[in-house]
């Protein structure tokens, strides 16, 4: 079925089969909007088809109460004067019917023209039978005479209205054609419009589609039924669209690609950034660091130099006092008598020992200012993304103190140089405690 | 308080229509001027829906008694909406035609007559109202009269030949048929005939013991003079359109005329209503019309004060008078109308012309 009805050819000639539908639709839906405007002139009609009617039948009663006046008048007799009331009374009946239609107020002037005309002649016709009756003729003619020329005008006024009542249906009958065939026009142009649709409707939706597409809307267009033509331009659209979405998603996935790379390298840049601040910041420290452990290193080189001098003289001191014990041992045990300069020689001795003591704080104190070096270094050495030379530096640090502690410690231990010494010198300090 | 304040305080206006350049509308011009004089003097209309007392006002048209004439005063009334009702017309033809103007359109106005009797007029349309009874019971009294009261057994008629004339021409011929009596002729007249003469002069060949006047007052004057010239006796008898006549004294003098009311009506309010026309008029006697035109201006009155100023509302209120909601009791006795618009419990009386006065007819 659909492809009977598939081309714009096969439409518009399909639209002629509407259009022969239509024609029994035209009848169907005449025959429902003639009904209506029947029903809307079916009053106006039967009363105008109904005041012919009486304008025609007024007409003939009025004719015939002439008839019947006019032959009372030659021939009078009962039935003719019967026949007269009874036209005169009809015709009365007839006018009023015509009041009763309401007709228009042009039309009710006329009546009552007519109805005050009518009643005229009918006087003038009995006053004229009252006169023949009573056998005076030659006034009964002369009423007569008046009379004729009001008969005729009433005549003519019957009839007049009469025709203007038919013609008022008649016009009533052309309004009712006119309107069903502008109906009918009106019909031929919803089809003719519905056929010109069913090709604009899908044009307009393929410049529809088109114009989403020219703006960048390339979501999936529905363009609904329409000619295969049209069908073929859309599928057309639609696979020039697809092509364009899978293409536009690859763009967009490898750009999405670049944005997240672009990303890492923004996170690295900016990780890199603040490394390279700490570094700088570290780098600054070590610097200031560096400078405050040159000075630190070159006072304890001061220092060192002071506590090897220091050492050196406590050492010569010690080799000194050494000598003087040995030469005090010997001269004691050569001299005892010589034990009090002897004595004296002691406390010498002691006295240089508590400069040598007072030296080792001097040492002491310096340790504790290589200790605080060391304590800084091992901050330093404690940051994150510590450079190579940092981690050196602090290395260097430990070493150094670690051999200025063994220095140290070897200083204080007894000395070593004369093996033999162990005893006499081991003997001194263990004397020299109590002193 | 707003919507009191919102409510209209200007005249309630009524249309008033009638041949008053004629002396058959005096009475009915001066009676319904005289019950909007009191209705006023008392405060207006008020109550109900029409606030706290309006003043009546009076839109009088003079309709001439002609149709052409009445369908151009109608058409007037009926376009201005300050008009709520209209009383009138007067006589039948005029208000058949004025009727089919007021029923119509999108605002139908009431039109309430208080002497059009014309059968055809019941009914015409959901707008129309009269206060006087039909031609039907003016014919049929007459021959009831005719037959009963003067023993007559053969009756001439001359009737005018308009919708009036011709109905109480048809209603008293089928009564006094009915009743055994013969009518020996019917002619008809219209305002134009110059005379009778020549149907008077029939009937007294055919010998006729009752002379019945289906006409209007000029008619009837025309024929009494011409019997008077004639020198013809027959008792003559009437409708209540030859009301009036009797101002023309010895020529009107013992004319029988049915009407719906008479001046010498035994009724307190009657008796007010004659002794307050009189003290306004010069000691002039209300006609029916007049006394219909006042009872009719009474009635509305009220309506108004139940309805408010809304013409389909006061149809709708009138249309119950009698039927839902209280009779009217007025100088002409009790309104009830029926589905037609009609009075069918009004009565018809038979009056006299008696010393240049219209009295109530003892029944001999």
């Amino acid at each position: 079925m659909r492809l009977l009805f598939d081309t714009i050819r096969s439409r518009i000639v399909a639209g002629l089969m509407p259009l022969l539908i239509g024609l029994v639709g035209t009848a169907l839906l005449g025959a429902v909007t003639l009904r209506q405007m029947r029903q809307a002139v079916a009053e106006e009609l039967a009363g105008l088809r109904a005041s012919s009617d009486v304008g025609g039948g007024l007409v003939a009663t009025v004719s015939e109460e002439i008839r019947t006046a006019e032959q009372y008048l030659a021939a009078p007799s009962a039935d003719a004067r019967k026949l007269f009331q009874a036209a005169s009374d009809e015709a009365s009946q007839y006018e009023k019917r015509l009041e009763a239609f309401g007709v228009t107020s042009e039309d009710r002037l006329a009546v009552t023209r007519l109805k005050h005309l009518h009643a005229s002649i009918q006087v003038d016709y009995s006053i004229a039978h009252a006169l023949k009756d009573l056998g005076r003729d030659h006034e009964a003619l002369t009423q007569l005479a008046a009379v004729r020329a009001d008969a005729a005008e009433v005549t003519r006024l019957a009839r007049d209205f009469s025709s203007r009542q038919a013609a008022k249906a008649a016009q009533a009958a052309d309004r009712l054609t006119a309107a069903s065939k502008e109906r009918e026009k009106g019909l031929w142009l919803l089809l003719a419009r519905w056929a010109l649709l069913s090709i604009q409707g899908p044009l307009s939706r393929l410049v529809t589609a088109a114009e989403r597409f020219g703006g960048g809307d390339l979501r999936p267009v529905t363009v609904g039924e329409m000619p295969r033509e049209f069908r073929v331009l859309a599928e057309a659209m639609q696979r020039m669209a697809d092509r364009l979405r899978r293409i536009v998603g690859e763009v967009v996935g490898e750009s999405d690609l670049i944005a997240g790379s672009a990303g890492d390298l923004s996170a690295t840049s900016q990780q890199l950034a603040a490394s390279s601040s700490q570094v700088s910041t570290a780098m600054v420290e070590i610097s200031g660091g560096a400078d405050h452990q040159r000075s630190e290193l070159g006072a304890m080189g001061t220092g060192l130099e002071e506590l090897r001098r220091a050492a050196a003289e406590m050492a010569e001191a010690a080799d000194r006092t050494a000598q003087l014990g040995e030469e005090i041992r010997t001269v004691a045990d050569r001299h005892r008598g010589d034990v009090a300069a002897a004595g004296k020689a002691l406390l010498d001795v002691r006295e240089v020992v508590q400069t040598t003591s007072q030296q080792v704080g001097e040492l002491a104190q310096l340790s504790a200012a290589i200790d605080d070096f060391v304590d800084l270094i091992k901050r330093i050495s404690s940051r994150p993304s510590r450079r190579p030379g940092q981690v050196s530096t602090a290395g260097a640090s430990r070493s150094w103190r670690k051999k200025s502690v063994s220095w140290l410690m070897s200083r204080r231990a007894p000395p070593r140089r004369s093996p033999a010494r162990p005893a006499s010198s081991g003997s001194t300090w263990r004397r020299s405690a109590p002193l | 308080m707003l919507a009191a304040c919102s409510r209209p305080s200007g005249p309630i206006v009524i249309g008033l229509a009638g041949p008053f350049s004629q002396p058959r509308g005096t009475s009915m011009l001066r009676a319904a001027q005289l019950a909007v004089e009191q209705i006023n003097a008392r405060g207006g209309v008020k109550g109900g829906k029409a606030g706290g007392g309006r003043p009546l006002k009076l839109k009088v048209a003079d309709d001439s008694g002609s149709e052409n004439v009445a369908m151009r005063v109608a058409e007037q009334l009926y376009a201005d909406p300050a008009v709520l009702a209209v009383v009138g017309h007067l006589s039948s033809d005029p208000s058949k035609a004025a009727a089919r103007i007021y029923g119509g359109g999108a605002t139908p106005l009431v039109m309430v007559s208080p002497s059009a009797s014309n059968p055809d007029l019941g009914g015409i349309n959901p707008y129309f109202f009269r206060i006087c009874p039909s031609d039907l019971q003016h014919g049929t009294e007459l021959a009831r009269f005719a037959w009963q009261t003067l023993a007559a057994r053969r009756a001439g008629i001359i009737y005018l030949n308009d919708d009036y004339g011709r109905g109480v021409r048809h209603t008293f011929a089928a009564a006094f048929t009915r009743l055994g009596g013969v009518v020996v002729e019917a002619d008809p007249a219209v305002p134009e005939t110059r005379s009778l003469e020549p149907y008077l002069s029939r009937m007294r060949q055919g010998g006729v013991d009752v002379l019945m006047l289906a006409t209007e007052r000029p008619e009837a004057e025309l024929a009494l003079r011409e019997m008077q010239a004639l020198g013809l006796r027959w008792p003559v008898i009437g409708g209540d359109a030859l009301t009036g006549i009797e101002a023309d004294g010895a020529l009107a003098e013992g004319v029988y005329v049915s009407s719906a009311y008479l001046a010498d009506r035994r009724d307190e309010r009657n008796g007010a209503f004659v002794a307050d026309y009189a003290r306004a008029y010069q000691g002039q006697r209300p006609d029916h019309r007049g006394a219909g035109a006042y009872d009719v201006i009474y009635l509305l009155a009220r309506v108004i004060a139940e309805a408010g100023p809304d013409r389909k509302a006061i149809r709708d209120n009138l249309v119950q008078v009698g039927r839902g909601k209280p009779s009217f009791e007025g100088v002409t006795g009790t309104v009830i109308f029926d589905a037609n618009g009609d009075v069918p419990g009004k009565q018809v009386m038979i009056g006299v012309i008696r010393d240049g006065r219209l009295v109530t007819e003892t029944e001999r």
